[in-house]
This record gives C-alpha cells, sequence and structure tokens, in this order.
C-alpha cells in the first residue's frame, strides 16, 4: 500500500463518520420512539435539525470570552481526530493518531473545553453543567482505560490499528474476559456520551442536566458543531466497541468486495448494537446523581477483573 | 572546538554574577536607593543564570564530566565541582527558569516596592539561584552539605519576605523546621556513606569498591528518603509545601515549585544510582507507593483548595508523586536488572522533571500576575479575568492543558512514556509486581482525571465568567517582563512537546550515565515515542476543516451580543457556580479516600430561624490526615518530653549545683 | 412462569386501537400533519424549535401542549419538537396571562432566542388575559410585553386546534417570507 492511497483510505474512513453519526442518532431516536409506540421523527430528521442551525443566527452572552466562540470548532475538531484515530472498516498500520492513548486524552480535552465553554457565560446551569461532567469523566477516564487494558496486554501495543488488525488472531477463549472488559466499556461508553441512565439527553428539566446544561448558551452553528460533534462521538464508541469485542467481519484483505462486505457487516453489528442502547434507554430511568459512581465504579471493577485475568 | 575551560569559566563566571547580585543588593539597602533595587538585583540573576543555560547547553555538546576544585580555606570542606550529564540537565532547568522568573520579577515585584525593601529579596533571591546551582555541581559530601542548607536559608528568606503577613512567617517556621528534620537526616545519610567509604569525596562513592554490607544501604536509603523526600514534598513529608508555597512571592514559587525540589530528587538519584552499587527491590516498592499515594492524594486535596496558589502547590506534589513513581520504576528495574527499562523509567521521570518545571513555572508565574492585579488569592473572588488579562489567560490555559497531559503539549509525551513503562511492568514475571503496577495504572489513571477537574476549577474560577469581587472587575493585565516570561514557557511547553521524539536521545544519554552506562546504542533508537509534530499537524488540519464546514454550511448568519439566559432570571455574578462548589461532587464521592468537612456560617438568622437568613457562608475543607494522625501525635510525644525534662531544669541553682557534685563524684568514681 | 407467560400469549386482543375508534379525527391529524411537515421543510428546513414559556397560565394550554408529543398526536413525526433553551428555539410559545412577576423573564426569553424567531400566544390567557383579564396580577395581553406574531384562540385549545393553528400559522409565515424575498428581489 502507497503512502497515498494509505492517505486516501484513511480520508474515507473519517468522513464516513460525521456523515453517518447523525443518521445513527436518527434511529436511536426512532427506535425509542418505536418502543414507546410512537411514530417518531423520521431517522433523517437529525440532518434536518443540522442545517436549520446552520443557517440561523446565533445570540451569545456579553460575558462569554474567546473560549465561549472557539470551543465548538474544537470540539467539532477534536471528533474528527478520534475518528481518523479509530480503525472504521480498514486497519492503517502507520497512522500516528492511533493510539489508545491519544485517544483516551482528547476525550479528556474534548471534555475539558466543554466545561469551560460552559462555565464562561456565567449561568448557574452551565456551571453545575461542568462540574458534574468534569466530576465524571475524571472517574470514566479510568474506567474506560482499564475496559480497553486487556488490549494492551495481550498485544503489548497501544497502537489501536494494530490490535484491531490483529484481532482475528485471538483463540475464542480469550473473548471470555473481554465480554467482562466488554461491559464495563458499554458503561463507559454510556458515562462519556451523556446516554441514560447517566444523563436524559432529551430532559428539559435543567436541574438534572449534565451535558446539556452546558450548550444551554449555544445556538445557531455554534449549537449545531457542538451537537454534531457529540454525535460522532457515540459513533467513534459504537464503531471502535465493536471492531474490539465484536471484531467478526473486520476487514481483513484489502480488496474492493471485501470492504464493501466489511461495510455491511458493520452495519448489522451497529444497527444491533443501537437497537440494545435504545432498550436500554427506553427500560431504564436516569439513575440519581450519586448513585452514578457506583455504575462508574462498576465498569471499573470488571475492568479490572478482566485484566486480572488476562495478566495472571 | 568546544574547551572544559570555556565551561568551567562560564559556569563560574554565572556563580560571580549572582554573588554580584546578592551584593549590590545589599548596597541597595538604603532608603534613597528605592528605584534602582529592582533591577540591582535581577539584572546580575537574569545574566547569570543565562550563563547556566549556556553552560549547560555547550556541556550538552561536549559531553564528558568536568570535575575541579576552587581554592578553600576549610582544609576538610574542599570546594569541588563536577558537571556531568545529570548536572548539566538540572543546571539547564535551573537556568531556564532563573533567566525566566527574574525576567518577571521586575514586573512583578513592582507592587511590593512601597511596603517591603527589596534589596533583602534580592540579596536571597541570587543567593538561593546560586546555591541551587552549586548543589547540582557539588562533589563533596560536606560541601555539599553546606550549599544544601544554604540553599534552604535562602528559600527561608524567600517565603518569608512578606513579613507583615502573620500567616507567611507561620509558613516559613514550619518550613525551616521541616527543613532541619530533613536536614540531619541527609547528614546522617551522608555521613553514613562517607564512613563507609573513608572519604568524603563523592567520586570515591561513586567509584564503589567497598563492600557496604546488608544493613547499610538500606539504612542510608530509608535516611536519604526522608531527608529529600521532605525537600522533594513526597508524601507524607509534603506538609510544608502547600504552606511555603503559597506564601513565597510567585516568582520564587515558581523557582520552588520548578526547581528547587527536583533538586532533591537529583541528589537522591544521585545517591540510589551512583553512590550505592546494588539496588535493593524494596526500595522500589515503597518509592513507588510513595509515588502512587502522593499523586492520587495530592490532585485529591489540591482539588478542594480554593487558593490558587495552594491549588497549584498541590498539585506540585503529586506532580512529584508520578515523578517519584517512575523513580521506583527504574530502581525496581534495575534491581531486577533489567537496565534497558530502568533507562526507559529514568528517562520518563527526567521528562517529567522538565516539563514540570517549565508548565508549573508558568502556572506560578501567570497565577501571580493574577493575584497582584486583583490583591487576593481566593479563587472565589476571581471570575471575568479573561476580558481584563487576555494574555495571562492564555499562558495559563496553556499551562493547565500541558498539566492536564493534553496532546501535542510536553506534559503529554512524559506522560505517555509513563503509561508505557507501567504497562511493560504489568508483563513483569513476578505476582506482586505485576499487582504494583497495576495499582501505579489505577493511581495514575484516577490521577489524570483528577487533574483535568482540578485545572477545570482552578481556569474556569478565575478567568471565565464574571468578576465577583471589586478587585477582579478592576484588575489590569501585567506588564512587559512577564509577557516576556510567559512567552519562553508558554514555547518551551509547545515545542517540547512538538519535538519531543528528538529530545529523547539526549534523555536517555543522560539516564543511561546514571543507571550503569551499560547500554547500548539500539535501545536509544528503540525508546518508544509518538511523533508528537505528526499529531500536531493532524489536530491543525482537523481544526482548520471544521472552520470550513462551518463557513461553507453556515453562510449570511450573524452573531447579536444578548445577555446570558438564566432561565429569565437576573443573574448576578454570585449566581455562578463557586469553587466549592465546583469540586463539591468529586469529593462528596471520594469522602472514603479523604475525608471532609464542612463549614457552615449563617448570618442575620431570625430568632434562630436558619429559613430566612441575609446570608449563609459554607467552606468545604479536607481533613489533612497526615497532619491529624502523624504529625499530631509526634508533636505531642515532643511536648511531653519537654515537659519531662523540665522537671531536671527548675532555675534553683542549689539544685544545679548538686547536679555538678553529683557528677564530679561520678566522674572521680569512674576514673578510679 | 411458563403458566403466565401462556396466559398472556392467549389472552385475546381486546383493546380497540385509537385510530379506529376516533378515526376520523385520526385521519384529519394525519392530513393536516402531511401538510405542516411541508411547511416545516420549506421554511425551517425540516426542523422546528419550539420553546414554551408559562407566563401565568392555569396550566390548562401547558397539557394540552403536553399531549403534543405523546404517542397520539405525536408531532415529533413531522419535524416539530420542543427545546429545553430559547437559544436552541425557533418559536415561542408563550401560554397565560402574563403574570407581573413574569414579565422580566418573557422579555428575557425573547431576547435570548436568536433570529429568525416567531412568537405565538397560546390560549386567551396569553392573547388578552382570558379569564383572567383586569386582575392586579397581570398585564392583559402578551403584546404588551413583547411583539407578537401570532395568536392561537381557545381556552386551551385542544391539541388538535395546536397542530391546525400551527399548520396555518407556518402557512402565513411562508407567504410572507416568499413576499419578502420578491420584494428585495425587486427594490421599488
Amino acid at each position: 500500500m502507497t503512502f497515498s492511497t494509505a492517505i486516501i483510505i484513511a480520508v474515507a474512513q473519517l468522513l464516513l463518520i460525521p456523515l453517518f453519526s447523525p443518521l445513527v442518532i436518527g434511529i436511536i431516536r426512532k427506535c425509542k420512539a418505536k418502543l414507546q409506540g410512537r411514530v417518531g421523527a423520521s431517522v433523517i430528521q437529525p440532518y434536518r435539525d443540522l442545517r436549520k442551525l446552520f443557517s440561523k443566527d446565533e445570540v451569545i452572552s456579553s460575558d462569554a470570552s474567546w473560549v465561549f466562540y472557539v470551543t465548538p470548532y474544537l470540539l467539532f475538531a477534536i471528533s474528527l481526530l478520534l475518528a481518523s484515530a479509530v480503525p472504521v472498516l480498514v486497519a492503517l498500520t502507520f497512522n500516528p493518531m492511533s493510539d489508545l492513548l491519544i485517544m483516551a486524552y482528547l476525550l479528556g480535552l474534548s471534555a475539558f473545553l466543554s466545561a469551560l465553554a460552559g462555565m464562561d457565560t456565567g449561568s448557574a446551569f452551565g456551571g453545575f453543567g461542568s462540574s458534574r461532567e468534569m466530576t465524571f469523566t475524571a472517574l470514566v477516564e479510568g474506567a474506560l482505560l482499564f475496559s480497553l487494558l486487556p488490549f494492551i496486554f495481550i498485544f503489548g501495543t497501544t497502537d489501536v490499528s494494530e490490535i484491531v488488525a490483529r484481532m482475528h488472531i485471538l483463540p475464542l477463549i480469550a473473548f471470555f474476559p473481554l465480554s467482562l472488559a466488554g461491559i464495563a466499556y458499554m458503561i463507559a461508553l454510556l458515562t462519556e456520551n451523556a446516554r441514560i441512565p447517566v444523563d436524559n439527553p432529551t430532559t428539559h428539566l435543567e436541574l438534572t442536566m449534565i451535558h446539556e446544561a452546558m450548550i444551554l448558551e449555544y445556538s445557531g452553528k455554534r449549537l449545531a458543531l457542538i451537537e454534531w460533534a457529540s454525535w460522532n462521538k457515540l459513533l467513534l464508541f459504537i464503531v471502535l466497541g465493536l471492531n474490539l469485542f465484536v471484531p467478526w467481519g473486520f476487514v481483513v484483505a484489502l480488496t474492493a468486495q471485501a470492504v464493501v462486505k466489511g461495510f455491511i457487516i458493520l452495519s448489522v453489528k451497529i444497527a444491533l448494537c443501537i437497537g440494545i442502547i435504545a432498550l436500554i434507554e427506553s427500560t431504564m430511568a436516569k439513575f440519581r446523581i450519586f448513585r452514578v459512581p457506583e455504575f462508574i465504579f462498576t465498569s471499573l471493577v470488571l475492568g479490572i477483573i478482566s485484566v486480572l485475568i488476562i495478566i495472571l | 572546538m568546544i574547551t572544559t575551560a570555556l565551561i568551567i569559566t562560564i559556569l563560574l563566571g554565572s556563580l560571580c554574577l549572582y554573588a554580584a547580585g546578592a551584593i549590590v543588593s545589599l548596597l541597595l539597602l538604603s532608603k534613597r536607593a528605592k528605584s534602582l533595587r529592582n533591577i540591582g538585583a535581577h539584572a546580575p540573576a537574569f545574566l547569570g543564570s543565562v550563563g547556566l543555560v549556556l553552560a549547560s547547553v555547550l556541556f550538552f555538546v561536549q559531553g564528558t564530566p568536568i570535575t575541579f576544585t576552587l581554592p578553600s580555606t576549610f582544609d576538610f570542606i574542599p570546594f569541588l565541582f563536577r558537571l556531568d550529564l545529570l548536572s548539566a540537565f538540572f543546571l539547564l532547568l535551573i537556568g531556564v527558569l532563573g533567566a525566566v522568573a527574574s525576567c518577571y520579577a521586575g514586573d512583578y515585584l513592582k507592587h511590593y516596592e512601597e511596603e517591603y525593601n527589596l534589596a533583602f529579596l534580592g540579596f536571597a533571591y541570587n543567593i538561593f539561584l546560586a546555591s541551587m546551582a552549586l548543589v547540582v555541581t557539588a562533589n563533596n559530601a560536606l560541601y555539599f552539605l553546606v550549599v544544601w542548607e544554604i540553599m534552604s536559608l535562602s528559600s527561608y528568606l524567600l517565603i518569608v519576605f512578606e513579613h507583615h503577613r502573620e500567616d507567611n512567617v507561620r509558613a516559613g517556621l514550619f518550613y525551616f523546621i521541616m527543613m532541619h528534620i530533613g536536614g540531619a537526616a541527609i547528614t546522617g545519610a551522608l555521613l553514613l556513606l562517607a564512613h563507609a567509604y573513608g572519604t568524603t569525596n563523592f567520586d570515591v562513592f561513586r567509584a564503589g569498591g567497598v563492600d557496604l554490607g546488608k544493613i547499610l544501604p538500606s539504612i542510608v536509603f530509608i535516611l536519604a528518603l526522608i531527608g529529600f523526600g521532605t525537600k522533594a514534598g513526597m508524601m507524607p513529608f509534603h506538609t510544608w509545601l502547600p504552606e511555603a508555597h503559597p506564601a513565597a512571592p510567585s516568582h520564587v514559587s515558581a523557582l520552588m515549585s520548578g526547581v528547587m525540589v527536583k533538586t532533591a530528587l537529583y541528589m537522591l538519584i544521585r545517591v540510589i544510582f551512583d553512590f550505592m552499587p546494588l539496588q535493593v527491590p524494596w526500595w522500589g516498592v515503597l518509592l513507588m507507593c510513595i509515588g502512587a499515594l502522593g499523586a492520587v492524594l495530592g490532585i485529591l486535596t489540591g482539588l478542594a483548595q480554593t487558593n490558587i496558589k495552594k491549588l497549584l502547590a498541590y498539585s506540585t506534589i503529586e506532580n512529584i508523586g508520578l515523578i517519584t513513581l517512575m523513580l521506583g520504576a527504574a530502581v525496581l528495574f534495575s534491581a531486577y536488572h533489567a537496565p534497558t527499562l530502568a533507562i526507559v523509567a529514568l528517562v520518563a521521570m527526567l521528562f517529567h522533571i522538565g516539563n514540570h518545571a517549565f508548565f508549573k513555572g508558568l502556572l506560578f508565574l501567570s497565577a501571580g500576575s493574577v493575584v497582584s492585579a486583583t490583591g487576593t488569592t481566593n479563587i472565589e473572588a476571581y471570575g471575568g479575568l479573561a476580558k481584563r488579562m487576555p494574555k495571562t489567560t492564555i499562558a495559563f490555559f496553556v499551562a493547565a492543558l500541558a498539566a492536564c497531559a493534553f496532546p501535542p503539549l510536553n506534559g503529554f509525551a512524559s506522560e505517555w512514556l509513563m503509561f508505557q513503562i507501567l504497562f511493560t511492568g504489568v508483563g513483569a514475571p513476578i505476582l506482586s509486581i505485576k499487582l504494583l503496577f497495576l495499582g501505579a495504572i489505577v493511581a495514575i489513571a484516577l490521577t489524570s482525571g483528577l487533574t483535568m477537574l482540578t485545572f477545570v476549577k482552578a481556569f474556569g474560577g478565575t478567568f471565565l465568567a464574571r468578576p465577583r469581587s471589586e478587585g477582579s472587575a478592576t484588575a489590569h493585565e501585567a506588564g512587559f517582563g512577564s509577557m516576556t516570561a510567559y512567552a519562553i514557557l508558554a514555547f518551551l511547553v509547545i515545542w517540547i512537546g512538538l519535538v519531543a521524539k528528538s529530545l529523547l536521545p539526549l534523555l536517555s544519554k543522560i539516564a543511561s550515565s546514571i543507571e550503569s552506562g551499560a547500554l547500548a546504542a539500539n535501545t536509544v533508537q528503540k525508546l518508544p515515542m509518538l511523533n508528537m509534530t505528526t499529531i500536531a499537524l493532524v489536530m491543525f488540519i482537523a481544526v482548520i476543516v471544521a472552520l470550513l464546514i462551518t463557513a461553507s454550511f453556515a453562510l449570511r448568519t450573524k452573531v447579536v451580543i444578548g445577555r446570558t439566559w438564566d432561565c429569565g432570571y437576573p443573574l448576578a455574578a454570585n449566581n455562578e457556580i463557586s469553587a466549592t462548589a465546583f469540586s463539591r461532587s468529586i469529593l462528596m464521592i471520594l469522602k472514603k479516600i479523604l475525608p471532609t468537612k464542612k463549614h457552615a456560617v449563617t448570618e442575620g438568622a431570625q430568632n434562630g430561624n436558619t429559613y430566612f437568613m441575609s446570608s449563609k457562608t459554607v467552606t468545604l475543607e479536607v481533613v489533612n490526615v497526615f497532619e491529624k494522625y502523624l504529625y499530631q501525635p509526634i508533636e505531642r510525644v515532643a511536648a511531653f518530653l519537654n515537659v519531662q525534662v523540665k522537671k531536671i531544669q527548675n532555675g534553683h541553682v542549689n539544685l544545679y549545683i548538686l547536679y555538678i557534685l553529683v557528677t564530679l563524684i561520678l566522674l572521680i568514681l569512674f576514673s578510679l | 412462569m411458563l403458566k403466565l407467560l401462556k396466559k398472556v400469549w392467549s389472552t385475546p386482543k381486546t383493546v380497540i386501537e385509537t385510530d379506529v375508534l376516533f378515526k376520523d379525527e385520526h385521519d384529519e391529524i394525519l392530513s393536516i400533519g402531511k401538510e405542516l411537515e411541508s411547511h416545516v421543510k420549506n421554511i425551517f428546513r425540516g426542523s422546528l424549535a419550539i420553546r414554551e414559556v408559562a407566563a401565568g397560565s392555569s396550566n390548562a394550554e401547558e397539557q394540552e401542549l403536553t399531549a403534543l408529543s405523546n404517542a397520539y398526536y405525536d408531532v415529533e413525526r413531522f419535524g416539530i419538537h420542543f427545546v429545553a433553551s430559547p437559544r436552541h428555539a425557533d418559536m415561542l410559545i408563550v401560554t397565560g396571562p402574563v403574570s407581573r412577576n413574569m414579565i422580566e423573564g418573557v422579555k428575557r426569553t425573547y431576547e435570548a432566542m436568536p433570529t429568525p424567531k416567531i412568537v405565538v400566544a397560546c390560549g386567551d390567557g396569553a392573547i388578552n388575559g382570558g379569564i383572567f383579564r383586569g386582575s392586579y396580577a397581570i398585564v392583559d395581553s402578551l403584546r404588551d410585553v413583547i411583539p407578537v406574531d401570532y395568536e392561537i384562540p381557545g381556552d386551551p385549545p385542544s391539541p388538535t386546534q395546536i397542530i391546525r393553528a400551527l399548520n396555518r400559522i407556518l402557512g402565513y409565515e411562508a407567504k410572507r417570507r416568499e413576499m419578502n424575498a420578491s420584494e428585495k428581489k425587486t427594490p421599488s
């Protein structure tokens, strides 16, 4: 594979995430509506929301500083960076971005920036939203790391492309401890992406908000960028999780046929994963805020057990 | 051709400049020279520090250790100097931070001019810088102890500089006492070594060849750990640090946090790796435990602070914890005969020492500007400074990002390396070591999460939203000297992050000079490191893409400036989240690890009905576990012993005569 | 447990589905909805975000507005949703006579919305004070507080009426925008 083809593949792969992330959100909403007995909005509604927001004017608080202005761009850029780090269909072995630690710290950076933006306007809601977001981020970073540690110890590298590329050599028995880590990862996914039972993405009650409280002040194109970035993040988490914990069907040989097949298999897997998320969101209530740490510690403990099984 | 003589000349020249600065300061003590004091003290200090940088850079080019002696008036304290890679590395840090701090001080100290005599400060400051340079170049145990004490004394003078404030004097006294306890332990460690080797010359220590036995090295290690750990701020000997750092003027805090505590680590590395023939595994285990404990508890305590300089001081304890963790890993690897891994751990440690010096220096300097602009150290009284002090804001922002280890800044590079080592350590064949490293990973992961929280609180509370006090509403940007200092440090923080990969060979050269030199050149090549320049480039492109996407979608939209939306209520500055409230949730969640105490003061309650009141002040503070369970018991025992001793000495002259008589009789009896 | 499952399985479906019971109304909602959806697509690119402010109403209008999101009316399928912040909204619906305490709040909400925005007074209370008219505690009409674009009468208007009214409002809005656009093209 020459350098230029690799770049083309990388960019094409990267574009898949922002292109399809609104669709994924649309499908989750549709599934939830169906489970509630409603018809629900069309699956392409998120695209429409984005287009409308991009065409609207903005109202920005006079108290806001440059942090508030630049954060949406940076958040979107970080979501693109994460997209370039995760092997979606094909694993590129010399991708400088694809390192699990870089990804973990980029996720931290996006939480850091959005928390600052939440505080910037001096709104009471933004402030406590930031506080809660950072509280859970501080805890879930460790849980996320530990759900991914088994892979680092199995393959002896933090390069996620290399790990995904070599997943097919694992024997089936290795997936027993990995399934524990998978549950830990799922909990981290729900926490990082502010989904039920940690946070309710559709809530209107300011006092129960976590992620939403920080973006109450945003409007127009900046709101669109933030929303889009958070959708990208969700899809990325799903794709990474699927490629690590359910690696069957990942493209190993780089032919057009294999890529198409891989794409179809990945889509089916994503659809199933979305179904599970929608089911969780429809059947569970949001946790009381001080019960969330228990949820995260569950994830951490599962991660540690899985790591212990692997290294002992 | 760089000659040894040139390097020696520059080094001695720098020391002379410091001496000149000190003498000039003393000459300017009189009232008439008020306006000259500032420049008189800091210009020589600046030049001297630049000289140190120059000397160490030249030394890195030249590479072979230099030893030289200065004539001494005391026979038993020969002024032996030795400049090798490790000391040059620390000399470089001292030089860079010294130059930056001097640059900053010229600007920052202006508001002290009226109240205090800057000549005293200038004197102590120059002596302090010179003594740090001497500590890392000393090559004789007694001489080292002398300059070490000079460093402690001069830093004490700097801490109590603002002597009109009682807190500062107390903090200084506390520091003084702790340094004496530490100093005693260090003296013990070095004298034991000197006794075993039969000389005080470090060259002999280094050469080894003497059988130290089994117990002596461990005793020396424990003493050194107590002594240097006290100076470095390792838990549980850290208690002086959060008191002393906030008390000192900010440029001194930057120096103390950035380099002074590191000189202790320098000597600890020396003692463990250079002066001891062999390392023992449990040293490494102990160091790693201390490090992990310090990192987690340090940042957790820092999280609860509302004094910005205290918060930064606790963050220093956290970073010292991480560095100690790496030192422990290096000792452990070395003890189990894995020199390559030990070198990687040492590289990570040295790298983090340097990185921490720069970003913490920048944090302390920018925090110092904030403190002098607002007249308070309380984060609750800040807010809205991003608009009033834009450059300081950016400086603090960059440093905070580096402290949280976000790519592509320098903090990330060293933290990445640390993680790699811990991951490797888990692969060790011994079960207990595996678990130790796994525990360290838990600690470091929790630490990095909590660091983010701490710096969101520090940055957000200080610079964002609306001003919460008169002081922050009328704050002004700092002057040119401060800006220069910010620019240099911010450049270093970013640049070191970008070129991290190409700095590693130099660092591994330094590391291998300490750890038994048996390093093949290929280890240097094999050091894992990300290509941070590419990462930064990709990040830059991503931001451009985000801008382009927005520009292409959002045509003809405009931005209107309005009021903050807060559900239709009129907002006041006290509606913002306070620093205490910000960290409350996490402290509640982690109160099993670190207990907290809440104080609520209600004012204006009518008839004892607390529902109707004019104001309520809530403060949340963490219980100082070490003080409660370690220091206070020791203090009580000491006080008890004092009372007992007092009974002997009750002030009656006839009793004393009796003592003399008894002693005489006893002596006569013995001599018979 | 198997017994229970068997029973669940064998129980005949006796509940009559709403779209059979209220077939006419259901069809009406669907047909209006389709029109509404095309208007939303036309004006708001398929996404209309509504912020609701209760400015002192008796909660009657809120009940009806809440009903819009339930499984029966389900306006979300037409591209309409309610949002948590006026910053995110395209349309402001105010209900109830504006009580004096809420004047400032309503004003601030209006100011907080980014343009283009539409203000709708929903229910008689918001239009002219309704049954509370003349009370010392209220300003009779929302129009005295902020510029109102459209009004939905009724005390309270039923969800169907609201959907119908929204459809008409957007129809007018579409025409108005067309006229504005053509005016801009041919400056007189």
